[in-house]
């Protein structure tokens, strides 16, 4: 086993980050909305209470929607 | 880490300009990661400038309690490259060499050749062996900070490491050592 080579590898295998990498992320991030204009939804999305409510919300619409179908026929 | 803390508040009060000294202190890392999780040839700094876009956007949605912010980035850069090795992979086996001679005049050559090979056979490994072991031995974290990454024990994170340490070691094997 030759854990000089080894390491050598592991060594070169971290990587370096170019001088201008950072600078090019932040020109990025600035054509981003600010983050007080896209957080709402996000927050939202990642609370479990708001998933929770979000899925009773649409049980809901979907059990309105069934007995829509079927009042239907009784209805005749 | 605090310095984190105060950084994400400061971007989630609109100072965006903050978002900087979390790029500036994980760009290595994360670089490394992205590097050797995504196939030979891919577009390692635009994949790890898309994790940090999307780590941008998405940051209302970090709780530190959940999780350190590294270990939240990583988890990010991870299912990134997971997606884009499976977008971009295609499955080939790699041969790899039966002996490396470094004894040669062109050892340096060869070298290079050997450690190419080893890049072929990381490429090669399983997504999840690859992946903890990067985490484990390039980026230096903890098995439980892999294990918390990977969604797995700690058992888990250390079987998935040797294994794919076996497999590269066994490379090596072949290789006959230079007389210096």
């Amino acid at each position: 086993m030759n854990d000089k080579l080894y390491n050598l590898w592991i060594q070169r295998a971290r990587a370096e980050a170019p001088d201008d990498f950072a600078d090019r992320v932040m020109d990025a991030v600035r054509r981003e909305p600010l983050p007080s204009q896209q957080g709402g939804p996000v927050l939202l999305l990642s609370s479990p209470a708001a998933s929770v409510a979000a899925c009773v919300l649409a049980g809901l619409a979907c059990l309105y929607r069934m007995a829509a179908v079927i009042a239907v026929f009784f209805a005749q | 880490m605090n310095e984190d803390l105060d950084a994400i508040q400061r971007v989630l009060a609109d100072d965006v300009e903050s978002f900087r000294r979390l790029v500036e202190r994980y760009q290595r890392p994360l670089l490394t990661l992205v590097r050797n999780l995504t196939p030979l040839g891919t577009d390692h700094e635009g994949v790890a400038q898309d994790v940090f876009l999307a780590v941008f956007r998405c940051l209302a949605s970090f709780d530190p309690k959940q999780s350190a912010f590294s270990t939240w980035l990583f988890t990010i850069a991870r299912n990134r490259c997971r997606n884009e090795l499976a977008r971009r992979r295609p499955v080939v086996g790699v041969e790899l060499p039966d002996v490396v001679d470094l004894r040669s005049p062109e050892r340096a050559a060869s070298e290079a050749e050997l450690f190419r090979q080893l890049d072929a056979a990381l490429d090669a490994l399983p997504f999840d062996q690859r992946s903890a072991f990067v985490l484990a031995q390039l980026q230096g974290l903890s098995y439980e900070e892999v294990g918390r990454i990977e969604g797995v024990g700690v058992g888990t994170v250390k079987s998935r490491i040797a294994r794919a340490r076996e497999k590269l070691r066994n490379l090596l094997h072949h290789v006959t050592e230079p007389h210096s």
